[in-house]
């Protein structure tokens, strides 16, 4: 893959919309030590415009009952992590 | 038992505009300091309290996030579940140079939203033909600052001039996680176009902001 042609998709790979072949195709070209050109710079471009898809939606506020059942994971978690048969790296999703 | 409404389809066009175009691309004054890295070492450090703090001030973006790609209100409140559980643990991981909160925690909303999405099923993925459906409103949440509800009125109104065919590209790839040939199919338009409009678009998209911050590179 050259620069120019990463430069094609990368508006693609940012947005995660390549398929795995063109993916990789990707990634190796951007651990290529190069010289590049621009291809960083494009890529830090396309990243911000998708970072900023998610935030031009209206808010929502969930229910306060989600933040209660967040809350009792968390304390799950951590007494889970006090039981010395229970290492911290125990937790899971 | 209530659960939260649908956001607007931020890709309707105007349907997020509450501010003029000009108003939109104003360029904005200075960041304040809202970076969050002291309070994501606090929740790092396990407190609680912290934790909430980013919950108030992110969830109800996670939660439109998710509810717009899974557009399940049930679902998508699992997935802010989740997501605030992760931001739990990966605290530690955070850095504020490399982007906001509001980045850092819709991208992992997003990610799961996906993951969960992907998990229905390859044909509810590429036929459901849902994602111009208009969508109820919601009153932005009280504690939306100024700077999000400009950056979000900025990203809408550049979002609203880019042509219908380049803008659903873009969105079926971002809240859909379709990637260019899954998107051929679902429209069917040739896989070269859909590329070339996901490029051009991505491209004006970038322009655009660019002139509203003042920030090209």
């Amino acid at each position: 893959m050259t620069c120019l042609e990463f430069k094609e998709v990368v508006s693609a790979y940012a947005l995660g919309a390549l398929d795995d072949e063109e993916r990789a195709a990707c990634d190796a070209h951007l651990a290529h030590e190069g010289p590049h050109e621009g291809c960083e710079q494009s890529l830090r471009r396309a990243r911000r415009v998708s970072d900023n898809l998610g935030v031009a939606l209206r808010p929502v506020t969930p229910r306060e009952a989600v933040w209660d059942t967040i809350g009792e994971r968390l304390d799950d978690a951590q007494s889970d992590e006090k039981r010395p048969d229970r290492p911290p790296s125990g937790r899971t999703r | 038992m209530s659960v939260a409404s649908v956001p607007d389809d931020m890709l309707q066009p105007g349907a997020a505009l509450k501010v003029s175009p000009a108003e939109a691309f104003a360029p904005t004054p200075p960041s304040p300091p809202s970076d969050a890295t002291p309070l994501f070492a606090r929740v790092a450090a396990g407190d609680q309290a912290a934790l909430r703090a980013l919950y108030d001030r992110h969830a109800p973006q996670a939660m439109a996030v998710a509810m717009r790609i899974l557009r399940a209100p049930n679902e998508a409140e699992e997935i802010v579940q989740e997501t605030f559980v992760e931001v739990w643990r990966r605290a530690a991981e955070y850095d504020g140079r490399r982007g906001g909160a509001t980045t850092w925690i819709v991208a992992i909303a997003r990610n799961r939203a996906i993951d969960r999405l992907r998990a229905r099923g390859t044909i509810d993925r590429t036929q459901r033909a849902a994602a111009d459906e208009p969508l109820a409103r919601t009153a932005p949440t009280p504690l939306e600052d100024v700077e999000d509800r400009q950056r979000r009125a900025r990203v809408a109104t550049a979002l609203a001039v880019l042509p219908v065919e380049q803008r659903r590209c873009i969105e079926l790839a971002y809240f859909e996680g379709l990637s260019h040939g899954e998107i051929a199919a679902r429209t069917g338009d040739p896989l070269g176009t859909v590329k070339t409009r996901m490029r051009l678009g991505m491209d004006k998209l970038a322009a655009l902001l660019d002139d509203s911050d003042g920030s090209a590179e």
